[in-house]
């Protein structure tokens, strides 16, 4: 259906030479345009443009002091417009609707924040297999910010479960095989006495009661040392809190120790390689970082550090173990 | 030279900023304290045998050799003894310190220290802090840690 551009009337078919209502000739008028287009500087006479002759003298020579607008900026803003006038021009003055907005499924909430909805059970439950399924998309789409207590509530209680399982199943272990056989380079006497006084019942009580504790320190140092190689590899745009919150989840594979190890070989290494595996996703993907400089942050410490700090962990323990027992 | 467009200040190459956020300095701080403490009290840097993989293995002492003496150092103020066994990792300390300081005053306003640094300067500080671990694992390998 076709109106007529002067008078808004609905015009019959076929179109006539004039306006039945007006009496404008229909053939040289050029078919109607869109608001924007019609407002077109170009296709109005200098005189017909708003405003008075003082600021249309303005708008001509120079920048507008009223708008800030710059003869760039004008002339890109005039450039739009023709290209829009153009496109109205060869679709006879319809142009396309623009789109409706696209209706997408609100996102799910990240699981461990909607514990309080879910349970903190099930909220457990249900991170902990995402993890350890899925870590890509897991930590693709973990929130970087929102404080340090959830995560670290998190790993409190997935390395908490796995300490307490290994020292049940270590307990077994001892009382019926032995104490354990230190390897290469440790197997002292000191030692020895050390990690017999780990496995008895009343090491594994300690180690249960105080699990808590080290794995919040284990995870704050843990992060530390990432986020300095992240930092001098030049790759931790997101902060402290993004690795931070990687290295808590990634203590998701601390349920592994569930598992009795004596039962399946290995079994500790996999869940050892299977937590640097989940760094690497996890830093890759919340730091928007190559998994080549990932992996380069999580192995450049276990060759320069790691080694020491297993031993600080060790000495502690040992020294820890002399006095109980002396005390004792 | 070009002048600065009029209204935009040159960055500092160095700024710190009271931001919001938990205290990093103090929580690390609280760690190395109980480490310092550790070691102090249980001395663990009077152990009779080395415990580190690439020592026993090679020979040679990594980069962190010396950490736990230079601790036990500075559980007992000697900070000469601290930087001799390990000087990054005294160097370290003595920034830790100064950073959970700040935090500790910033904390009644429930904000702590944020540092923001130019990109040029941060690049140069990358640099630098692998040239200091560089020259500190030579000084261990020389000194025999």
């Amino acid at each position: 259906m076709t109106s007529c551009p002067q008078c808004g009337s609905t015009l019959p078919e076929p179109l006539p030479e004039q306006c039945p209502s007006c009496g404008t000739a229909l053939a040289a008028s050029p078919p109607p345009l869109p608001p924007a287009a019609r407002a077109t500087d170009e296709q109005r006479g200098p005189d017909e443009r708003p405003g008075t002759t003082e600021q249309r003298l303005t708008d001509q020579q120079g920048p507008d002091e009223r708008t800030g607008t710059t003869d760039e900026e004008r002339r890109l803003t005039d450039e739009q417009r023709r290209q829009t006038a153009d496109h109205a021009s060869s679709t006879g003055g319809f142009t396309h609707p623009p789109d409706p907005p696209r209706a997408y499924p609100p996102e799910p909430p990240f699981t461990w924040n909607d514990r309080a909805r879910l349970g903190f059970a099930q909220a457990f439950v249900d991170t902990s297999r995402q993890v350890l399924t899925g870590p890509t998309a897991f930590f693709r789409t973990m929130p970087v910010t929102g404080g340090l207590v959830g995560p670290l509530l998190y790993a409190v209680a997935a390395g908490w479960i796995g300490i307490a399982a290994a020292a049940f199943y270590q307990g077994i272990w001892v009382s019926i095989v032995g104490p354990t056989v230190l390897p290469f380079g440790l197997d002292r006497p000191e030692l020895a006495d050390m990690v017999g006084w780990m496995s008895s019942w009343i090491g594994l009580v300690a180690q249960v009661a105080f699990g808590g504790v080290s794995v919040t320190i284990g995870v704050f140092v843990a992060a530390g040392i990432l986020h300095v190689m992240l930092m001098i590899l030049g790759a931790a745009p997101k902060g402290f809190e993004a690795t931070f919150r990687t290295v808590c989840f990634s203590q998701a594979t601390g349920l592994l120790l569930l598992i009795p190890l004596f039962l399946i070989p290995f079994c500790g290494l996999v869940g050892v390689v299977w937590t640097l595996v989940l760094y690497v996703i996890g830093l890759a993907e919340v730091h928007r970082i190559g998994y080549g400089t990932a992996l380069a942050a999580v192995l450049l410490p276990l060759a320069l550090v790691c080694c020491c700090c297993a031993a600080f962990a060790f000495m502690m323990a040992g020294a820890i173990a002399g006095l109980v027992r002396h005390a004792v | 030279m070009s002048e600065p467009r009029a209204g935009l200040e040159p960055l500092p190459a160095v700024r710190f900023v009271a931001r919001e956020g938990p205290p990093l300095g103090l929580i690390f701080g609280a760690i190395f304290a109980l480490a310092t403490a550790a070691v102090g009290l249980l001395h663990l840097d009077r152990l009779p045998f080395a415990m580190c993989y690439l020592k026993l293995t090679t020979g040679l002492p990594c980069p962190t050799c010396g950490s736990t003496r230079a601790l036990g150092r500075l559980f007992a103020l000697d900070f000469a003894g601290a930087l001799r066994m390990n000087p990054v990792t005294t160097l370290g300390v003595f920034a830790l310190v100064l950073w959970a300081a700040a935090d500790l005053a910033l904390l009644p306003q429930r904000r702590a220290l944020g540092l923001e640094l130019n990109p040029r300067l941060s690049r140069a500080l990358r640099a630098g802090a692998v040239i200091a671990v560089v020259a500190n694992w030579l000084y261990l390998v020389a000194a025999g840690r």
